[in-house]
This record gives structure tokens, sequence and C-alpha cells, in this order.
């Protein structure tokens, strides 16, 4: 198909376009068909994605199903996937239905709701699709903004500040972002994300303020990209807005910026730091990998005070996205595969649970953690699956994050067997906050008052916390699914990463 | 038919768990019993035909690759690990044939909970867990399946999920345990990257060649700790503690079982440190020795029977850092059914008492248990070490006990007669602790006001029961005998020859004399308040640690999130929302929300229409 990666990145926006013209009202029809809409079309863009994923050849590197089209003001509309941007385009076609089940109880104004949420997976997929830095930097940086209007439209009462907070947060990263990337587009001569891809970087020290830049414009570069990095994760420090939105948002908007805003974290990583940016990145990774370790226990640290769920989740939200960037500064195959995985299995441990917190919080109309407890007596599937979930959150063999932290400390041992043996102790933590969530939700003393007439699961629910949990648990027992597909693009990182040692 | 066995526990504990309530809560526990029957047979079978000669591993199929790293699906069949497996497999048999007598509280049966069917699951888990890692013949399958041996401890820790109490042992439980598997996984790393090689097979031959120097001590710490947490040793008592807290059935199991995977991590990973194993070893033989101090002094059974356990797991993992695994799996056995006995008999006094503890209110109770006196009786002399050094024909005149202890003294004194020393006064103390509690709790007069009609009157064991205690009383005897002649254990040096027997005799000595003068008794309490039980270590990571995670938790979260990282954005965002129309009303601002959305989608339009039509 030659269209194909439009034809996947547009259908969202194309669903949200008639939405916006042809739907009017807000009556319980006009609800209905606006999610019965976001339904067909979040599964279209999965089926398109499966028919890439099949369609695609593994074992290369190159770019596939390349789409070239001149635009205007001399700028070229470029997309094209290769094992890398596969494995994001699968995880965000999946996530998105996860995201649309989650958002079946809003109520109001819900045509408005859903086009937000269809145009945010245009941005997420056209981010990771673009080999021209105009659109990618374009989708990058306004993916998180229907995001965030959501979140301040459809949010609790006081919504508003949070919500500007993360888009206040993000602005002066997708300043430093576009001049960062215009820096890179001028010392390569273009724009063309593949011939930047084969473009050496200058590594040649640089004065500047009065302080030499080890790695030359390759480190500054790197600076420059890593406050929307570390804004998007969202990484400690930069993470303080995720809780407070959490809070006050509607979850399934936060659930979208927490699983995928980290995605397109690891995504600017992988597709420009490591293969384009290498001997910066070398320059920097040990402070910054100090930096991600001390940042994880600290969010660790922050969730097991939290008396709400939002917020604990957003909290376990941060530390997740440390991981996935501290198996990338390993900056060997196994780190790469490894934060592959993790980044996958992630997105849909996070979308799991914050989809229980959904059901969690539609049934008792608050997410404290003292109106819960004992859930697992009035629902077993419920509290079997949340298990599986928390379980897959700190590593349980036989899940995709176990395999993935395996890799990852692999690929750091032969570099440090400190930092190895601290990015494996890292997931005590994590470990501490998933089993102190599974305890206060659905252990207990006894069934309390206020889960003792819970309603049970209905089906699309079950079916949002199976599916992720399944997910989760397949890319664990057969990594080979992911990492056969991306083994190509990686190698080929791999490969770039050891001539430029 | 290494799959098949590793098979059979998962379905017994998919049956017994997933399943449960759609078999119904007998059928699911009776078909993961027999499961567990089959596993047991099947592993005790290619144990023995493993004794006769090693096959080749089993290759099963690949699991991942990744650059160099190539995880394999790949089964050892050497006696070790088979043997490994058939003791995983059968103790957990035994324990899920005494789980069937459990029942679940009517408050929550009504819920379809099935007390029963739960331990059955929890129990397959740990066994598959076992299995599998007896099983590895790779590093990442090992590393694996202990991290899987963690997750299921905690697991079982939270068997009583209704209290609050058993969720927080299952978080402590999972994160000692955890950490412990980490390490491990951190040494496998380590050791993969040293030998660029993921199967056994070839990296063992270069074990010698791994590490040496601060590497080999580094690695040798890190190979002991994980083991020392993974088998609740010192200083990773407290879940220890906790999991004697539960169900007398569930108790027994984390004593035995968290151990082997001990002994499994230790078989496979301290060969490549063998140059740092001094201090491991000293670690050992000091929690042996702080262990019988406390089973000595403490007057809760419970904990008594917890510290008791300590010292013959930290004698056992002393002997597998020596380089004597499968030594180590015999005393294992040995503990196992001497301990899986103590645990029955004294569990049976602690249900009569409805749940209470103390020591001081049994005693004299000789005569209202039968079963469990007689178990408790020989237990007692099969773990204080009875036995003469005499060998008739080629059998030991000693019970279990004595044998695995003269081994493990034979090796310790080949170290150095200060750890022999040490050893031997962990050994004495042991004994006098295992006396002490039965003459405490089955000799002397009746004590209990409390239930003192009740105990007049014998209480007979049920058939299973006594079956269960039959056979381990069977096991507690032929193990003295049949060890030597099954497992060909070294000959032991000439002071240890003996050394078990003089321990058992001033044990058994110095409890009579403090039966006999309980005033004197009373005294250590005080003294040794710390070590009877664990108060320190307990309240360390009980509260402590708990009061340090509460501080740093707030600091992080209050007071560098909400006074220095926000202190830019939050107050900007405050000022900017009523400027941006926010105040104005919910109509303005969807109005401005259709204002950026439909700039945002005609933007986008714009793209879709240029790009199809070719630019």
């Amino acid at each position: 198909m030659e269209n194909l990666l439009s034809i996947l990145i547009f259908i969202p926006l194309m669903a949200a376009l008639i939405l916006a013209i042809f739907l009017r009202g807000d009556d319980d029809a006009a609800q209905r068909n606006a999610k019965w809409l976001a339904v067909t079309a979040t599964g279209a863009t999965f089926f398109m994605a499966l028919i890439l994923w099949f369609a695609f050849e593994p074992g290369t590197p190159d770019f596939q199903f390349v789409e070239e089209r001149r635009w205007l003001f001399g700028v070229t509309y470029r997309v094209g996937a290769d094992g890398v941007s596969l494995a994001f385009v699968m995880v965000i076609s999946a996530f998105m239905p996860l995201v649309v089940i989650a958002s079946w109880a809003v109520s109001e104004r819900v045509r408005d709701y859903i086009i937000a949420l269809l145009t945010a997976e245009t941005l997420f997929l056209g981010a990771v699709l673009s080999l021209d830095l105009a659109f990618l930097v374009l989708f990058f940086e306004a993916a998180i903004i229907p995001l965030a209007i959501m979140a301040g439209l459809w949010g609790k009462k006081g919504a508003g500040i949070p919500a500007l907070k993360a888009v206040l947060y993000a602005t002066p990263g997708a300043v430093l972002m576009v001049v960062a990337l215009s820096a890179l587009g001028r010392e390569a001569g273009s724009t063309d994300l593949t011939a930047i891809l084969r473009h050496n970087v200058s590594t040649e020290p640089v004065d500047l303020l009065g302080l030499t830049a080890f790695g030359g414009s390759q480190t500054l570069i790197v600076l420059g990209m890593a406050w929307s990095i570390a804004v998007k994760a969202p990484l400690w420090p930069f993470h303080t807005w995720l809780p407070d939105l959490a809070g006050k948002a509607p979850l399934p908007a936060t659930m979208t910026l927490a699983g995928l805003g980290g995605l397109l974290a690891v995504y600017g990583v992988l597709r420009f730091w490591l293969p384009v940016l290498p001997a910066g990145v070398a320059e920097l990774a040990p402070y910054m990998m100090a930096l991600l370790l001390f940042g994880l226990l600290a969010v660790t640290l922050s969730a097991l005070v939290q008396e709400h769920l939002r917020r604990l989740l957003a909290y376990l939200a941060a530390a997740f996205a440390a991981w996935p960037i501290l198996a990338l500064l390993t900056m060997d195959q196994r780190g790469i595969d490894g934060a592959l995985l993790l980044m996958a299995t992630q997105a849909f441990v996070l979308g799991g649970l914050f989809l229980a917190a959904v059901s969690l919080e539609s049934r008792l109309r608050s997410d404290e953690f003292s109106l819960m407890g004992g859930i697992r007596l009035r629902s077993p599937l419920f509290a079997f699956l949340l298990l599986v979930l928390v379980l897959s959150a700190f590593g349980m063999p036989g899940t995709g994050v176990f395999i993935g932290l395996l890799l990852s400390v692999y690929g750091v041992v032969s570099a440090s067997p400190v930092m190895g043996l601290l990015l494996a102790l890292s997931a005590v933590p994590l470990a501490a906050v998933a089993m102190t969530l599974y305890r206060r939700v659905a252990l207990g003393d006894a069934l309390r008052e206020s889960v003792r007439t819970l309603p049970r699961l209905v089906g699309r629910e079950r079916l949002g916390l199976g599916l992720a949990a399944a997910i989760a648990v397949a890319l664990g027992v057969w990594p080979g699914l992911l990492l056969d597909r991306t083994g190509g693009a990686t190698s080929d990182i791999v490969a770039i990463l050891e001539a430029a040692r | 038919m290494e799959l098949t066995l590793i098979s059979l526990p998962l379905l017994a504990a998919l049956a017994a768990g997933p399943f449960a309530r759609a078999f119904g809560e007998i059928a699911a526990s009776i078909i993961a019993l027999l499961l567990g029957a089959v596993a047991a047979i099947l592993a005790g079978l290619l144990a023995l035909g493993a004794m006769r000669g090693a096959r080749e591993p089993v290759f099963i199929g690949g699991w991942f690759e990744s650059g160099t790293l190539s995880a394999e699906i790949l089964f050892r069949t050497d006696a070790f690990a088979l043997s490994a497996s058939a003791f995983a497999a059968v103790f957990v048999f035994a324990l899920q044939a005494v789980g069937m007598r459990l029942k679940t509280p009517a408050p929550f049966a009504k819920f379809g909970e099935s007390k029963r069917a739960r331990f059955q699951c929890l129990l397959s888990l740990i066994g598959f867990a076992l299995i599998w890692a007896a099983l590895s013949g790779g590093l990442v399958t090992l590393v694996a399946g202990l991290v899987f041996v963690a997750v299921a401890i905690s697991m079982a820790l939270d068997f009583n999920f209704l209290s609050q109490n058993a969720g927080r042992a299952a978080a402590r439980g999972l994160l000692i345990t955890f950490t412990a598997a980490l390490l491990a996984m951190a040494a496998a790393a380590f050791v993969y990257q040293q030998a660029d090689g993921d199967s056994f097979e070839p990296v063992m031959s270069l074990a010698a060649e791994i590490a040496a120097g601060p590497q080999a001590t580094a690695l040798a710490w890190g190979v002991a700790l994980a083991a020392l947490a993974l088998a609740a040793a010192l200083p990773f008592y407290p879940w220890s503690a906790d999991a004697a807290d539960t169900a007398p059935e569930m108790a027994a199991a984390l004593q035995v079982l968290p151990p082997l995977a001990a002994i499994l991590l230790i078989e496979r990973l301290a060969p490549f440190s063998a140059s740092g194993l001094v201090g491991p070893l000293w670690l050992c033989g000091g929690t042996a020795l702080i262990a019988a101090l406390a089973a000595a002094t403490t007057g809760s059974v419970k904990r008594a029977l917890g510290a008791l356990s300590l010292g013959p797991v930290a004698l056992a993992l002393l002997v597998a850092l020596s380089g004597a695994p499968a030594l180590a799996l015999i005393l294992l056995a040995v503990h196992a059914g001497v301990h899986t006995l103590l645990w029955l008999a004294y569990g049976a006094l602690i249900q009569w008492l409805d749940g209470d503890c103390d020591l001081r209110a049994m005693g004299g109770l000789k005569r209202s248990f039968p079963a469990a006196h007689l178990a408790a009786f020989i237990a007692t002399l099969a773990g204080s070490g009875f036995g003469v050094p005499v060998i008739y024909g080629a059998v030991p005149l000693a019970m279990s006990g004595f044998v695995a202890q003269q081994s493990a003294l034979g090796l310790a004194f080949a170290g150095g007669q200060a750890l022999f020393g040490l050893l031997f006064t962990a050994l004495m103390l042991q004994a006098f602790a295992l006396w002490r509690l039965y003459l405490a709790a089955f000799q002397g007069a009746l004590r209990s006001r409390k239930h003192l009609k009740e105990a007049s009157e014998p209480h007979v064991a049920p058939l299973f029961e006594r079956v269960a205690y039959g056979v381990l009383i069977a096991a507690a005897i032929a193990m003295g005998a049949a060890a030597s002649a099954l497992f060909g254990l070294p000959a032991a040096s000439e002071p240890a020859r003996t050394a078990p027997l003089f321990a058992f005799a001033i044990g058994l000595l110095a409890a009579l004399f403090f039966a006999k003068f309980p005033k004197l008794a009373r005294l250590p309490d005080g003294a040794l308040a710390f070590y009877a039980d664990f108060t320190g270590l307990v309240a360390l990571y009980g509260k402590g640690l708990g009061a340090v995670v509460a501080a740093l938790g707030a600091f992080f979260a209050q007071t560098l999130d909400r006074r220095l990282f926000d202190a830019l954005f939050d107050p900007l965002s405050r000022w900017l929302l009523p400027k941006l129309g926010r105040s104005a009303g919910q109509a303005q601002a969807a109005r401005g929300f259709r204002f950026v959305l439909g700039f945002l989608v005609l933007a986008l339009l714009v793209v879709t229409m240029v790009t199809m039509a070719g630019g």
C-alpha cells in the first residue's frame, strides 16, 4: 500500500473531523455515536498498524513504506518506518483503544473530548513516523496540547492550573527542542532524518560562556533536547506537573500523558541521541544515569507516602519513565532491546493500572486509599488482573519488564558492574510502590463498607484490563514478538555507537 | 520429562488459583494435590535415574536473543539438579497433603474464598519456581527462577490476606527476597559478561578465571548476601518472623523451601568467586550462633521454631559456600523433616491454645497430645544430634541430625578450628533450645487454666496428620542411616566425629537443669531480649525503615516537589490562568478550546490534503 503510513497517521484525525462536522448535540445518542466512532477509528488504526507489522520486512535497518511529498515553504512531508518506529506505532495504536475504554464514563461534551483524544493519537503517530525534522518537531511537541486541554476542561474543579502548569513546563522544552533540531538540521545540511542519521555531527570541544563543552555540538544538542524529553517522560525533577495533573484531570488524559508521554521521550533518545549524537551522550551518560537513579528513588519514595491512588500512579509513571532511559544510556544492544521491551510493557502496565483506577473511582466516587481495601473478596477477577499488572510493574519473570530489566543490567554491567548492581536494585523501590498499591486497594483487615456493595467489573473493563495484562505477559514469555522486528534497526544503531567509540 | 516435571506444579497452581472457582474448592484442591503427587513421583524417578549417571542437558528451545546474549530454555539433568528438584517436589507434595485440612473461616467462605485452594496454589507456585531454578541450565533462566521464587514467597506470606499485617509482611518479604534475587541478577550479569556465555556447561569450566581479588570478594559477598536474604538468615530475618506468624503448614514451607533457592544460587554462582568466600563463611557461622541463642531465650514457641530454623539453614549455607552443595541439600532435607515435625507438633498445641504461642501457657501436655508428643520428641532427638559415633556394618547408629551435623562440622574443621568452635557452640545452644522447648511444653505439670478441662482428654490427631508424622519420623531416623550410603557423605575428621554427641549431651543436660530450676532460666530473658525476639531488627525493618521512608517521601514530595521545583511554574500558572479566560466561565473556555482544537484540526487537514495530493 502506497500511502499506508499516511492512512495510519490520519485515520484518527479524519474521524475527529467527521465528528466535528457531522455530530451535533450532546444527548445520549450523540455521546454513544461519538464513543463508537472513537472505538472504530482507534480500532481501524490498530488494524492498519497490524497490516504494517506483517508487511514490514524485519532484519533490515532501512526505513520502509517511505512516503515523500514536497510541501509548502520548501518543507517536505516525509514519513517512513523502521524497526524502532514500528514498535512505537504498535504500542500507540494498541494503547489508544484502552484510553477509549477508560473514557466510557465521560458524559459531558463527549464530542469535543473524543476529538481531542483522536487528534492526540494522530500527533503521537506522526511523531514516531515522521522523517522530516519540521514535521517531527511539530508532532512531537504538539502531542500533549490536546491532552492538556482535555485535562483542563474535563477535569475536576481547579484542573486548569495543573493543566496550564504542564503546558508551561513543556514550553521551554519545546523552544529548546526546536533550537536544537534546527542546529542539527543546519549542521547536517538537511532536515531529512535519513540524511541526519548518516551525518557525523562535530565532536570538537566548544567554548561557551567560558565553559568548554566536551563532545562539541553533540553535547550541546543533547542538552538542548534534554528539557523536552525530561518533561515528556516525565523525569525527576521535571515530573511535578504530572501528580498535580493526575489529581485533577480526567484519568484517561493522565493515562495517555503518562503512558505515551514516556514513550515519546524514549523515542527522542533512541532516534536522535544514540545514533546521531553518540559522543555527546557518552559525555553526559554517567551524570544522567546517576541523576536518573536518584530521581527514581526520589519519586518512588514520594509515591509511598501518597494517600490518593491517582497521585501514586502519577509518581509510579515518573519512576517507570526512568528505566528505559537508563537502559538506553547503556549504549549497548542489550540495553536498547531492554529499553524497547520496558517501554512497550510499561505503557500497557500503566494503561491497565489507570483503567483499574477508572473502574474504582467510577464506583467509589473517590480515589482515597482510606476508602479502599478488601476489594479482593468483592471482585476476585479485578484483584487478580490488578495483581498481574502490579507484578508486571516491577519485573515478575514472565512479563516484559523482567526481560527489559535483565537486558538493561546485562547491557550496563560490561561498562560498570557497580552501575549494573544499582540498576538491578532500582527495581526494589518500584516493587515497594507496586505492592503498596495492591495492598491498599485489594487487601485489608476486612471488607470495607465502601466496597461491600461495589458493582463487579463490566465487559469492557474486563476486556481492557485483561488485554493490558495479557500484553504485559506476552512480551515476557515471547520477547521475540517485539525484538525480532526491531532487531535490524537496533543493530544499526549499535553499529553507529561502536563506530563512534 | 523435565518439561513435564516443571509444568505439573504450574498446572496445579493454575487449577487451584485462577480456575479454583470454576472447578469448585474441593475439586481444585484435589487436582492440585494429584498433580503434586505425580510431580513428586516423576521428580523422584528422575533423581534416582540421574544418580546412576548424568544425561546430556535437555534443550527445549531459544527464549530470546539480544546482541551476543542468547537465552535458551535448557534443563540440567545432573544428579544435584534433579535431587534438588525432587526435594522441592516431594516436600511441596507432603505439605499439600497436610494442607488439605485447612478450612476457610465462615464469614469469608460466602464470598467463594477457599483457604485450602489458595494454599495449594501458592505452594505449587513456589514448587514450580524452585524446580525451574533447580533445572535451569543457563544464567538467565536461573535468575528468572530465583526472582520468581522471591515473588512467590511474598505471595505466600500474604496467605492470611485478610490481615493488613499479612499484606505488610508480604511487602517486607518481597523487598528482602526480591533484593536478593536482584543481587543474583547483577552477579549473573557480571559472570555472563566475563565468560561471554549464558549456558552453564561452558561457563562453569571458566569458573576459576571469572573473578579475582576485589572482584571475587565483591561477587562472593553479593552471592552470599543474596543467599542469606533468600533463606531469611540474619540480618534478613524479619520476614522469617512474619512467616512464622502464618498458618503452621505455610510456615513450614516458608522455613524450608526458600533456603533451597539459596543453595541453588550458591551452587551455581559461588564457584566463580571461590577466593572471596572467607567472610561470608563466618557470617553464616555467626548467624547459626545468634539464631541458636535466640531460640534458647525466647518465650514464644513460634519465634523459637523460627529461630531454630535459622541455625540449620545457616549451617546448610555454610556447607554450600564451602563447596559442598550436595551435602547442603542433605542438611536441608534433614532440617525439612525435623522442622516440619516440630511445626506440626507444636502447631497442634498452638491451635489448642487458640493461637497463643506463649511457652508459659504450655506444660504437661504429654498425655493429652500423644501423637504430637511423639513427633516432637523424635524431632528433638534428631534435631539436637542424637547418635553414637559408631558404625554397625555400613550403617551408623545415629539419627539424621547427628550425621548431618557430623559432616558439616567436619567441613568447618577443615576451614579452621575457630570456625569449628563457633559451629560447635551454635549446635550446643540449638540442642539446648530444642530440649527446653520440649520439656517446657510436654513435661511437668499442666499450666494452662483456660484449657485445663480439654487438656485432660487425649487429643486424637486426624489420620492424615498421623500419616505425615509417621513418614517424617521414619525419615528422621532413616536419613541418619541411609544418608551416607545414598549420597556418599564424606568421612568426618576426628573432632567432628564425636562433636554432635557432646553438643547433644550438653544441650540436654542444660535444658534439664533449667527445667529443674526455672527461676534461673528466666534470667537470660531480660539480658538477651534483643536476640530473643530480634527486637532490634524487627523494629529496624518495621518501624525504623518505615519512618525513614515516610520522612524521605514527605521530603521529596512536599519540600522538593512543591516548594522547590514548583516554585516557578505553580505561581506562574496561577497568575496566568485567569488571564487566559478560565475564570470567565466554562462556556468561554469551551469556545477557546474549540478555537484551538479547530485550528489544530484544520492545520493537520491541510497537511493531509496537500500530502495526499502529492505536494
